[in-house]
């Protein structure tokens, strides 16, 4: 016994899906069926909306609804500060904290020959013009990975030739962290990152 | 640091086993495939996270469960006694408790317990291939380094991602530079530079040790040198630790964990300088050619090259003069004496060697050790030992007659 034609074919589409595996992707098809038609819809309006009016920021490459996005838009903001990061959900999380006035420029991934992902698939070239313009630090807040200290020596070889003032955030223990919990690459880490006081 | 208390439930064929060890010599005695290495292998699993024979983490659980345990309380001089908790899941998953309290990561159990295993396998340290020798240095100074561990495993991370490039650019030639290789190439270098320069410390003060225990063995008729041979040239540095007369260097462990940042400069300006030479090879070939992946050690005694020329007694002892020198450095740079496990080693070695593995194992702290029959151990060693009986994944404890 399989499933029915269309119902085979919503499973294998979710099953598509980052983190999604054959059963999750089972069980949100036939909760999906068993919905309303209209709550149906909506998902499928959801899905089709975000493809057709969420479109790259001309400037900083963050997803954005607008014809510029919320921050290159705000003339508030300091021009002189770029904050570099590999995703849009990197943005949101500095902009919660509220501490950065600055602007940002979004990668969209960071260097990973595994994942085919070379300098060209990532927004590198549209940063540097931005540069040119008036940008006197870049601050580099990429993830402590392997990929993303790849990429981050990548931009930083490049961009210190321009005389721009280049900086990476540290790495170390949480803030409200226990150091007795903490696991030893954190605090390996934590420890050649200490500065004097 | 010796262990108290053993505990496993579901792993191999012990579907419950507790057992408190003696501080001294432990003789697990057994018929074949009864259990007497499963033992043996959750000690390194606690000391090392790792399996000593499985393919794949869940071959440990017992058929038919879905977990399988291993707890253990050690007790070391210094820090008191540690709670260790490993589970093994079917998904080949392993989480960590350490005094009753979760851990996130694995790798943070290593330096809880430090243990040296000897078994036939560990022959390969010196008739074996070079990664054999790798993988012995590589649990070794993880043992003792956790910074080690760390660079290890993203060594190995940027030299995948980089090798994957290098076969890129030869099957779709372009420019190196725009496609980021420089970027790869240096983050090898960092963490290669820190590979070799722990490799280069550990051997310096693995090798007179060696080579001391080596003559005890023969009766001082043969010297037994261990020199690194990294894949890279450097410059030596003037400090040899050979100069240091006897004993001077037990006085003075430890051995700063980090080798000073000169040192690593000296590892990794060299490392630049000769990556930057063979990239177009590199490129050409689709692969990294030089680095810590290639390094390997040379064993020889009286001059001459253990490999090739070292009969199969001459390698065995070379492999267990390495081995007690590694319990002897890990003793020096944790300021206590690790535990030992001997598997089955008895029938690989003459009645010389053996003497002297059981005198080193009977006053050095706590040692495991599996046979088949204990004939081969002199009596006065077996009143003092504590004898276990292995039958059916089950032990007990029993006498020497």
């Amino acid at each position: 016994m399989h499933f029915a034609k269309p119902l085979a074919r919503l499973v294998s589409e979710l099953e598509r899906l980052p983190g999604i595996g054959p059963k999750s992707a089972q069980r949100m098809a036939f909760h999906i069926l068993r919905q309303p038609r209209e709550e149906a819809a909506q998902l499928a309006n959801a899905i089709l909306q975000v493809k057709e009016s969420i479109r790259l920021c001309p400037e900083c490459s963050n997803f954005t609804d607008q014809e510029i996005c919320e921050v290159c838009s705000d003339t508030r903001r300091d021009r002189a500060i770029m904050c570099v990061v590999a995703e849009t959900r990197d943005l949101i999380a500095m902009e919660k904290t509220g501490e950065y006035k600055g602007i940002y420029h979004v990668l969209q991934g960071l260097l990973s020959p595994m994942d085919n992902i070379t300098p060209d698939m990532l927004k590198i070239r549209e940063l540097f013009p931005r540069i040119m313009n008036g940008v006197n630090e870049v601050i580099l807040a990429l993830n402590p990975t392997t990929e993303g200290q790849t990429t981050t020596f990548y931009l930083a070889s490049r961009l210190k030739p321009l005389g721009v003032k280049v900086s990476q955030i540290a790495h170390g223990l949480p803030a409200g962290g226990d150091l007795e919990y903490a696991d030893q690459a954190t605090l390996i880490s934590a420890l050649e990152w200490r500065r004097e006081i | 640091m010796h262990i108290d208390k053993l505990n496993l439930t579901s792993f191999r064929c012990c579907t419950q086993l507790e057992m408190s060890p003696g501080s001294g010599l432990n003789i697990i005695r057994g018929e074949n495939a009864q259990g007497k290495t499963s033992i043996l292998e959750a000690l390194w699993l606690l000391t090392t996270t790792r399996s000593l024979r499985a393919f794949r983490e869940s071959e440990m659980i017992e058929r038919g469960q879905e977990n399988a345990h291993i707890s253990a309380s050690v007790v070391r001089e210094k820090m008191g006694e540690i709670e260790i908790q490993v589970s093994i899941h079917l998904s080949d998953r392993k989480t960590l408790k350490v005094n009753g309290s979760k851990r996130a990561r694995m790798v943070d159990l290593i330096g809880e317990l430090n243990a040296v295993f000897f078994g036939s396998p560990d022959m390969a340290i010196v008739a074996g291939e070079p990664s054999d020798r790798r993988h012995f240095m590589n649990v070794e100074i993880a043992q003792i380094s956790p910074k080690y561990i760390h660079t290890f495993a993203s060594y190995k991370k940027v030299l995948e991602q980089r090798n994957k490039l290098l076969r890129d650019l030869r099957d779709n030639p372009r420019g190196a530079i725009q496609s980021g290789l420089d970027a790869w190439t240096e983050q090898l270098i960092v963490h290669g530079g820190l590979l070799f320069e722990r490799r280069q410390f550990y051997l310096d003060r693995l090798a007179p040790i060696a080579d001391r225990i080596h003559q005890e063995l023969t009766d001082g008729k043969e010297c037994l040198e261990i020199r690194y041979l990294p894949s890279i040239h450097f410059e030596e540095t003037n400090e040899t630790i050979d100069d240091y007369p006897d004993g001077v260097m037990e006085e003075r462990p430890p051995f700063v964990i980090d080798g000073s940042a000169k040192d690593i400069s000296l590892f990794t300006a060299a490392f630049r300088e000769q990556m930057r030479k063979i990239e177009p090879d590199e490129i050409r070939r689709g692969t990294t050619l030089i680095g810590p992946q290639r390094d390997d050690i040379q064993i020889l005694i009286n001059g001459k090259e253990a490999r090739l020329f070292g009969s199969q007694g001459q390698q065995r002892t070379a492999a267990l003069a390495l081995k007690l020198a590694e319990f002897k450095l890990i003793e020096l740079c944790v300021g206590e004496p690790p535990i030992m496990l001997l598997d089955d080693v008895m029938s690989d070695l003459d009645d010389a060697r053996r003497m002297h593995l059981l005198r080193h194992a009977s006053t050095c702290g706590q040692t495991f050790l599996t046979c088949t029959a204990i004939r081969s151990i002199p009596t006065e060693m077996l009143k003092q030992a504590n004898i276990w009986n292995m039958s059916n994944g089950e032990i007990s404890t029993g006498n020497f007659e």
